[in-house]
Order: C-alpha cells, then structure tokens, then sequence
C-alpha cells in the first residue's frame, strides 16, 4: 500500500501525525506534512488509512490499499 | 432531558432593528433566499448548539441571512454543508480574508490584521515567519508551563467546592499562557485580562471596547519600542526582529501580528472550555466515561470541538460565481456557518450524537485551507490539559442550583458559570 501527499495543498492541520503517528506522517519545522509519498509498512496498514483519513484538506491519496473494496 | 427547542425559520419581518434603509437586501439575492438562522442565540439548553439543528435540515444550503441583529454588519451569504464550506475555506482565489478581525479600525487604526487579513501569496510570507512557533512540536515543548499553569488555577479552588470556571479558570489561563509565550511579564495579567474583557463582554457598548483595544495597544507599541533597542525572550521581540524576504517589518506590520495573536488566543479557548465544562456539568455520565478513560480525552476534545464551534469564519467574494446555482457576486461576504456543517450528516454519522470514537472527524471549526487557525495546536493542547487536570484534581461536579446557566452559543458564551462539588470526596 502506498500514500501520496499533495503537500502543496497541506494546511498544517496535522491531524494525520496525530492520528496516524509521526512514524508514518512525519512533519516539517513549520507544522506541516513532510513527505510527499509513502510506502506503508506491512501490517501499518490500517493505521495509515486512519491518519490519511483524517485530513481535513483531503490532500492524502491511498494507492494499492489491499483491503479496499471493488 | 425534556427541553423544547424553538425558532422560527421565517425570513425576517420587516422593520427588525438593525435592517435599516442602508440594508437592504441586493438585487441579485432571490426573495425566497432570506432567513434568520439562531445565530447566537442565549439559551439554557443542555446542547446549546442545537437550536441550529434546522438550519442544515430545513433552509436551502445556500441563503441569504440580513444579519437581523442591533448594530451588526451588513447582510452575508451562509453556507451549511460541509462540502461547500471546505470548498470556500480552500479557494482562496475565489474568497478572501481582507477585513477580517476589524477591531483595531474602532480606534482609528488602518493596518491590518496579520497574517489573517491578508491573502495568499502575501499570506504566506507573514505566516512562515511565525508557523515554526505554533507547531504540534513547539507547542509540545509548552506542555510543562501550561500544566503548571492550569494546576495553580486549580490550587486555588479545589477545596472551595466551587469555582466561577469561566470568569475564573476559562478566562484566565490562555492569557497567562499567552504572556509567556509573548514574553510579556505576568504582573502584565489583569490588565490584559481586563482589555480582554472589556472588549469581548461590552455587547454594544463601544467606548468599553475601545478602550479595551487602546489599551492594549499603547502597551504593546511601548513594548515592541523597547524590544526594538533590546531584544528579549519570547515571540513578540522574535516579530519585533523578524524579517520576510529579506528586510525588517515595519512597525504596522509588527503591531499587527502582535495585537492579532492577542485577539486571536483570547476567546476562543476560553469559551470552549467553558462550554465544555457546562456539558460535562449537565451530564456527569460523561464525566464518568472521561474519569474511567482518560486516554480517550485528546478524541473528546476534538468532539467537543466539532459540537461547539465558536468561531464562524466569513470571507469576501473575489469574483461573481455560483454556488450551487445561487449567483453570488463579488463584494459580497460569505459565511461558513461551522454550527450547521460540522453537523452534516454526509460528513459525519449521527452527527448531534456525542462521540468519542468517531472513525474519523474532520471539523472546521478551527478553519481549513491558507487560513487554518495558526494557534489550533496550542488551542488543542490548552483544552486537553486543562480538560484532563480538572478530571483529575475535582470530584464529580455539577451546575450550581439557582444559577442561571444561560449560554450564548458562541465566542462570547458566556461571562459566568459556576460549578461545584463537594471537596470531601475524592476525583
């Protein structure tokens, strides 16, 4: 599975970092998203749906989510 | 709990004070488009926000509100669904901040409010300056200082039994909070609690609040002089030197960064910690939940957020659009009405329910887009600690009986509330 930030369009909210740990959402000096892709870790998973869902801005994508439906 | 909710959703009568002849409603806004939502309306309701209830339900997700209050503003276009308020706070090309915040132009003042009153690139520049310092990790850094604080309040009443916890803790601690992250002296505290407080609790009294405003500022121009020669700890001599792009601010733009993130930090953690109290006073199950699970606070504060936001941020239209076929045109304001989008049924499930397990919660109620609220790390920890310290330190607590528990849902919601427990009995 893998993630990909619109970082251009992070607003600082970090809501990811703190829903999702600041292993998998790391941020910047400023407060803001510091990676623009990620590669999930096996079994970090779930944890990393939770943190890209909880962005208000929506900028986190998920890509080859095993578990996502159709 | 039986308590009837009642408002009309009728467009306003004719000759309501405040819709005077110079507020008339544009040409262009369609009859059928005029309401008065409850905005702000007292109440002793247990959820005090859900007199809002029907406006997402019942009015068109775009209208046209006239403001029909003594004394406030003009007319605004109201948004109600979430998805078009995320749309408003994201588009910045479309809708700007210009004008936000205008307290300072009560006393004759012409700067602008930084960064919020200006909009991007501009923006940018101003914010970058001061991010670093309102960061998840540099707010971390305050966690000490801010728990001292909050449990000195405490010391203070906790064998009393009782505490005025929004005159004398939800007022109170933000300001102290605020003072040393400024770099300001804590003799400084009441009187910034009382420039504070005579702006936000005047009603229309306008000399108070422009008192209230001068105040603060012969202070902190006499402050910023003085950090000018000699730099000290703490934000305000960091603006006072700071530069963006290369060069050193002025002095209006330094005054108003300084005087904005006063204003700013002033009321809204205070009357969200006031509300949040009187929730948790009117259903002490909650309290019970939060006392058996203290890890689930930092997920409470942030529903408490959702179901009492205080802050409703307006913008300026930039070009003449539709919002969803509503024609709006430039030089209108429109509002983000918070209090009927962080109830949006599409958005979140059930949501007049209070939960602290919600999958996911993506609220407005500190803002979104360039203009996300540059405190909302501090307001968070502010609220966690002083949530989880009380918890702590005082036993089930009630609403004192007789008191009058009246609310205004909203920034200024309310100057007293008066709690009390018996201080025999063990948290």
């Amino acid at each position: 599975m893998k993630l990909v930030i619109d970082a251009e369009r992070c607003a600082g909210h970090a809501r990811c970092n703190a829903v999702g740990g600041a292993n998998l959402f790391p941020l910047n000096d400023d407060g803001y998203i510091g990676i623009t892709e990620l590669d999930v870790p096996p079994g970090q998973e779930a944890l990393a749906r939770r943190g890209a869902r909880a962005c208000p801005e929506r900028v986190i994508t998920i890509l080859d989510d095993p578990d996502a439906e159709g | 709990m039986s308590e009837q909710a009642s408002h009309t959703y009728a467009p306003p009568p004719a000759g309501l004070p405040g819709l005077s002849s110079e507020r008339k409603i544009p040409t262009h806004v369609p009859e059928g488009l005029v309401f008065d939502p409850p905005f702000e309306v007292a109440n002793a309701l247990t959820d005090p926000f859900s007199l809002n209830k029907k406006t997402y339900e019942e009015l068109p997700p775009v209208f046209w509100w006239p403001r029909a209050r003594p004394g406030r503003f003009d007319g605004t276009w109201v948004v109600t669904h979430y998805d078009d308020i995320r749309n408003v706070y994201q588009k910045e090309e479309l809708y700007s901040t210009e004008g936000t915040a205008n307290f300072q132009s009560l006393v004759g003042e012409t700067w602008p409010m930084l960064p919020i009153a200006v909009d991007p690139p501009e923006h940018g520049k101003y914010r970058i300056l001061l991010n670093p310092w309102f960061s998840p990790k540099a707010v971390a850094a305050m966690e000490t200082n801010i728990r001292t604080t909050i449990n000195d309040l405490i010391d203070g009443f906790q064998d009393k039994g009782e505490v005025d916890v929004a005159y004398d803790f939800g007022r109170v601690y933000p300001v102290r909070v605020f003072l040393d992250l400024m770099g300001f002296p804590q003799e400084k505290l009441d009187e910034f609690l009382d420039w504070g407080y005579s702006i936000l609790h005047s009603r229309y009294k306008i000399e108070k609040i422009q008192y209230g405003v001068s105040s603060a500022l012969v202070f902190l121009r006499d402050f910023i002089a003085k950090a000018r020669e000699n730099p000290v700890e703490g934000l305000a001599s960091y603006i006072v030197h700071g530069k963006i792009e290369g060069r050193a601010l002025t002095d209006d733009e330094v005054i108003g960064m300084v005087f904005f993130l006063w204003v700013a930090g002033l009321d809204t953690v205070a009357a969200n910690t006031t509300l949040m109290m009187r929730r948790l006073a009117l259903e002490p199950e909650i309290q019970a939940t939060l006392r058996a699970k203290p890890e689930l606070i930092p997920d409470a504060v942030e529903e408490f957020l959702r179901v009492q936001p205080v802050v409703n941020s307006s913008r300026l239209v930039k070009e003449d659009h539709e919002v969803r076929g509503v024609q709006i045109k430039k030089g209108d304001h429109i509002l983000c009405y918070n209090i009927a989008g962080n109830f949006d049924d599409e958005e979140f499930d059930n949501p007049w329910e209070l939960r602290f397990d919600r999958p996911s919660n993506r609220h407005f109620s500190l803002a979104g887009g360039p203009h996300r609220c540059l405190g909302s790390h501090l307001a968070r920890r502010e609220l966690r600690i002083a949530l989880g310290e009380f918890l702590r330190r005082i036993p089930t607590f009630s609403l004192k009986p007789g008191v009058d528990h009246t609310v205004t849902p909203g920034l200024v919601a309310t100057p007293h509330l008066h709690l009390v427990w018996d201080p025999k009995q063990k948290p």
